[in-house]
């Protein structure tokens, strides 16, 4: 039989052995495309069949429903991220904002380019800066945010 | 095939959050804690929706009921098998009506599902439940977590949770937290504090009202302790209104020794590194792990371990706790981090058990427990006969994997907050460590009842921790006031019986058959624990038709509740999903302090580390190692860093191999790493290790030999020469011989007379011979420059003579290559 889109939801989940909410949470987070019609009416085909089952190895073998997302709707890169092999010394650069904040970079593994990782830190910079002046004016201002409520605990 | 590093936040994204608030509302009569918790919903979006919720229950929590208001409507559901419940749901939401399910998730955690919220809506969903509040060494420690915290690993794979129950952690997210508690009785005469939130007291007739003094979040436990209680055991019985002609019985004994004997602690200590322990609970736990190490005593055994991805451990073996070895100790916690990253914990514990020790150890662990693998570690655990204490730290740990972790294992799971003094919880696992064990519980039940079923003794009992039984007896014709119910028990290896403790019953009346419903459920538990072990399904629908007779909530009941609405009112579709983002808890990660943080603001300050001993400020190392050390690997790290032993580096030694290295003007020269002679690498193939000499060799010891040395002092001028332990560390001497150096010799003397002294020994030894070219350049030197001899302390120089007794060209002593460890004979 070559009709497309003949399986109810429950039919669909019988296929693929999965319960029933988890489909439908698939479908609601768009890793499954939708039915063809609403409610009591959907109507799921072999691509959802396909779509579902791709999902379920995926997920059995570890791999997070952000990166499922990609792989059916994105990219093809490979399924596992490249392994760090033992023994593998990686270089990384810190990017010291102010005290108490730095950023850790290994451009190769978030794969940007120097022009990108100086972007970046431009962009994060200005953005530190926004943010504290932003709150040191609110601080000024909140007359009940006195500083005396810091308190020390009972750190020993 | 783990890919993670460390538990990560993986932010939801900015969208408008549909939870409002949770409002808490209690009381506590005797031990019996009766809450109800108001959770406040509106969908904000113009299009009907399904709100998930996953929140946690406190360890010991029954669920009692759900009370739902819709649009100013109060509204019923009930509890059904499974199946039939998620079909209801799943019918009303393809019809376009609402329903409402609640469903427990297999980490003990519950998942609301609010299906068919039209837009603009809104709903109250009331959780009750009751819990049975332990007394433990005279104080309760109530707690009601708020929040679900990040957790390594998969939570599909590893935490069996279904994707839609799975939680998301948002740092954006903020939800109102509010509570009102009533203590009566005892309680209220009682002195209560709370260590997680400012608080107020309102003293009342017979009664203490606690209420929150500034507004709270979902962002920690709300804890409250009240201590200063009297140890009593109480039996109460009430009539069960499910099932004619029962009673429901509750005892709650809090054992008494007569006398008690003080066993020595062989513990092994395991400290929880991983990322998600930054800030607030790292420091917590190198409170606890000191408090610890100075409560040892020379008699006592302990091995010091700590994990996140990898497991590394001090010591091959257990060390007795002598000065030296609690010397050691402290110095190794003061270089404990949140910087091992995942929480690789099964893999921790098999390698922690391991270690080799003589009749029976514990395992003192110390974690926050956010890993979603908890069933195997509790399977690793029970199955070693190790028992495990646990001490939790952090604003909301994982309770229930914790508790389960302790209870499995005959253990006791002890709490910290930050802020709170690590000295109680620590001082209290050693009296459980240290004190007498009863065993073979038993319970007497008065004469004239004949108990249908009771609850399962632990194996053991400790002395003021309290114990609780259920049971289910046919109702008495007449009543049994005043009738006594007795725990006996062995202590340590006597075989005859002794009363731990005893109480009279007292009857009481309830109108929603509290007591019949917490017995039924501890009665659920057992028999579904039956069921997984003997993989019955025939017992599949006795425990099945247990949990709907009560209403309990299982892993085989939901409660749910449909509302047909109205034809113009029902939805079109289907709606569309919304999960509502857990709290980040407050120091999570290093993500801020508690005890830093303004209330009233969104700023998150991260806490400095002030209390450490050493002023460590410790910057992260500019290149990343992996921890597996192959010859290849090894020989590229050797060159880099000089030989240092990767995992050894006490924190101020980064320091020094950052700055030292720009300051000279000449470039380091080493000593020939790959010549046995001078080097001992790891797992070494030189002929140290067959034979006689298997004992006596320190096959483990990875550095400088004594030649070795010499030959480096020979090729390194004067000025270049250590002066520190740090220093000799830095080219190569083993940690141990450093910390004789340090410990043994050194306590009550100058660091660098020390070095000085133990230089000119070494030098004296003469292990290296100057020949040929070598010769000729020394000649040369001393004729050009004459060498003036360095002053040193001989004093020190023959304590050091003597303790270097043994010593050879290409091994040191036994004696200080084992240091802190007694000497092998």
């Amino acid at each position: 039989m070559m009709k497309t889109d003949q399986h109810t939801l429950n039919e669909l989940c019988v296929l693929a052995d999965l319960p029933i909410r988890t489909v439908r949470y698939y479908v609601q987070n768009g890793l499954v495309d939708r039915p063809e019609g609403e409610t009591r009416a959907a109507r799921y085909g072999a691509r959802h069949v396909e779509q579902v089952l791709l999902i379920k190895k995926w997920t059995a073998a570890g791999v997070s429903l952000e990166r499922v997302r990609e792989l059916l709707h994105g990219h093809e890169a490979p399924v596992a991220a490249r392994p760090r092999k033992a023994g593998s010394v990686e270089v990384c650069s810190h990017l010291y904002v102010a005290d108490g904040l730095e950023i850790i970079i290994e451009p190769g593994r978030a794969q940007m380019t120097p022009e990108q990782v100086r972007q970046f830190t431009r962009g994060v910079i200005a953005l530190y800066s926004s943010v504290t002046e932003a709150s040191t004016s609110e601080v000024a201002q909140d007359p009940t945010n006195s500083a005396v409520t810091h308190e020390e605990g009972n750190k020993k | 095939m783990s890919a993670l590093r460390q538990a990560e936040v993986i932010c939801a994204g900015k969208h408008e959050l549909m939870l409002l608030g949770v409002r808490a509302n209690g009381a506590v009569k005797g031990r019996l804690l009766a809450m109800s918790l108001q959770q406040r919903f509106r969908n904000s979006s113009d299009i009907n929706t399904e709100i998930t919720y996953t929140f946690p229950l406190p360890w010991g929590a029954v669920l009692m009921g759900v009370d739902v208001e819709l649009n100013g409507k109060q509204l019923r559901g009930e509890v059904s098998a499974k199946n039939t419940a998620r079909a209801r749901y799943e019918e009303a939401l393809s019809e376009g009506n609402s329903s409402i399910m609640l469903e427990l998730n297999p980490d003990h955690s519950y998942t609301l599902e609010l299906g068919n919220l039209m837009a603009r809506e809104e709903c109250g969903i009331t959780i009750r439940y009751a819990q049975v509040l332990q007394l433990e060494h005279g104080q309760i420690r109530m707690m009601l977590p708020t929040t679900i915290a990040p957790r390594y690993g998969n939570a599909l794979t590893q935490g069996r949770l279904q994707p839609h129950a799975a939680t998301v952690t948002d740092l954006t997210a903020e939800y109102p937290f509010d509570i009102s508690l009533t203590l009566y009785g005892d309680l209220a005469k009682a002195n209560v504090a709370s260590p997680s939130h400012k608080t107020g007291y309102f003293p009342g007739n017979d009664e203490l009202v606690v209420r929150l003094a500034q507004r709270g979040s979902l962002d920690r436990d709300f804890i409250l302790i009240v201590s200063d209680l009297q140890s009593q055991s109480a039996v109460i019985a009430c009539k069960d209104s499910y099932v004619d002609g029962q009673d429901a019985v509750m005892a709650s004994f809090s054992p008494q020794f007569a006398a008690s004997i003080e066993n020595t602690v062989s513990a092994k200590i395991l400290v929880d590194c991983s990322g998600s322990m930054g800030g607030d609970s790292i420091e917590a736990a190198r409170n606890a792990l000191r408090s610890i190490v100075s409560g040892l005593g020379k008699d006592d055994k302990f091995s010091l371990s700590r994990f996140g991805s990898t497991v590394e451990h001090r010591s091959r073996g257990m060390w007795s706790g002598t000065s030296q070895t609690k010397a050691s100790a402290q110095r190794w916690i003061d270089g404990v981090n949140a910087d091992l990253g995942g929480t690789e914990m099964a893999s921790a514990l098999v390698s922690t058990i391991a270690i080799s020790h003589n009749g029976k150890s514990d395992i003192l662990l110390i974690t926050d427990g956010e890993i979603e693998g908890i069933d195997e570690v509790i399977d690793v655990a029970t199955k070693s006969g190790h028992r495990v204490f646990v001490v939790a730290i952090g604003a909301s740990p994982a309770e229930v994997h914790l508790r389960r972790l302790a209870s499995a294992t005959g253990g006791i799971c002890d709490f910290v907050a930050p802020g709170e003094d690590v000295e109680p919880a620590v001082i209290r696992m050693f009296s459980r460590l240290r004190a007498s064990r009863a065993r073979k519980l038993r319970v007497e039940w008065p004469a004239d009842i004949s108990v249908k079923w009771a609850s399962k003794l632990p194996n053991q009992a400790f002395e003021n921790d309290a114990l609780t039984v259920c049971a289910f007896i046919p109702a008495p014709s007449a009543q049994v006031e005043l009738a006594t119910v007795k725990l006996w028990g062995c202590l340590d290896d006597a075989e005859t019986e002794t009363l731990l403790s005893q109480a009279t019953v007292s009857y009481v009346d309830s109108t929603v058959n509290t007591l019949a419903r917490m017995t039924a459920s501890t009665q659920y538990l057992e028999f579904a624990a039956v069921k997984a072990t003997l993989k019955l399904s025939e017992a599949l629908s006795k425990s099945q038709d247990l949990a709907v007779l009560y209403q309990l909530v299982t892993n085989e009941t939901n409660f749910i509740l449909v509302h047909e609405r109205s034809e113009a009112e029902k939805a079109q579709e289907m709606p569309d999903s919304h999960k509502v983002p857990q709290m980040l808890p407050a120091g999570w990660g290093a993500t801020g302090s508690i005890s830093r943080s303004v209330h009233g603001t969104n700023v998150l300050r991260s806490g400095q580390v002030v209390n450490s001993p050493v002023g460590v400020y410790m910057s992260t190392p500019s290149v990343w190692r992996t921890r597996d050390r192959t010859c290849a690997a090894a020989k590229v790290d050797a060159l880099s860093t000089g030989g240092m032993d990767d995992f050894e580096i006490p924190a101020f030694l980064r320091m020094q191999s950052g700055g030292g290295l720009f300051e000279r003007s000449s470039p380091r020269r080493s000593i020939d790493k790959s010549n046995p002679s001078y080097w001992t690498g790891p797992a070494s193939k030189g002929g140290l290790d067959h034979g006689a000499n298997k004992l006596l060799s320190n096959s483990h010891y990875v550095g400088i030999t004594p030649a070795g040395l010499d030959e480096w002092l020979n090729i390194h001028s004067k000025s270049d020469r250590p002066k520190t332990y740090a220093g000799l560390q830095s080219l190569g001497l083993g940690l141990s011989i450093c910390e004789w150096l340090e410990f043994e010799i050194g306590s009550g003397h100058i660091e660098s007379a020390v070095v000085k002294a133990f230089i000119a020994v070494m030098q004296g030894f003469g292990f290296v011979k100057l020949a040929g070219l070598h010769k000729t350049v020394n000649v040369i030197k001393s004729v050009i420059s004459p060498q003036k001899t360095t002053p040193f302390d001989t004093e020190l120089a023959s304590l050091i003579l003597k303790g270097l007794q043994g010593i050879q060209p290409n091994k040191w002593p036994n004696s200080v290559v084992n240091f802190p460890e007694v000497a092998v004979a």
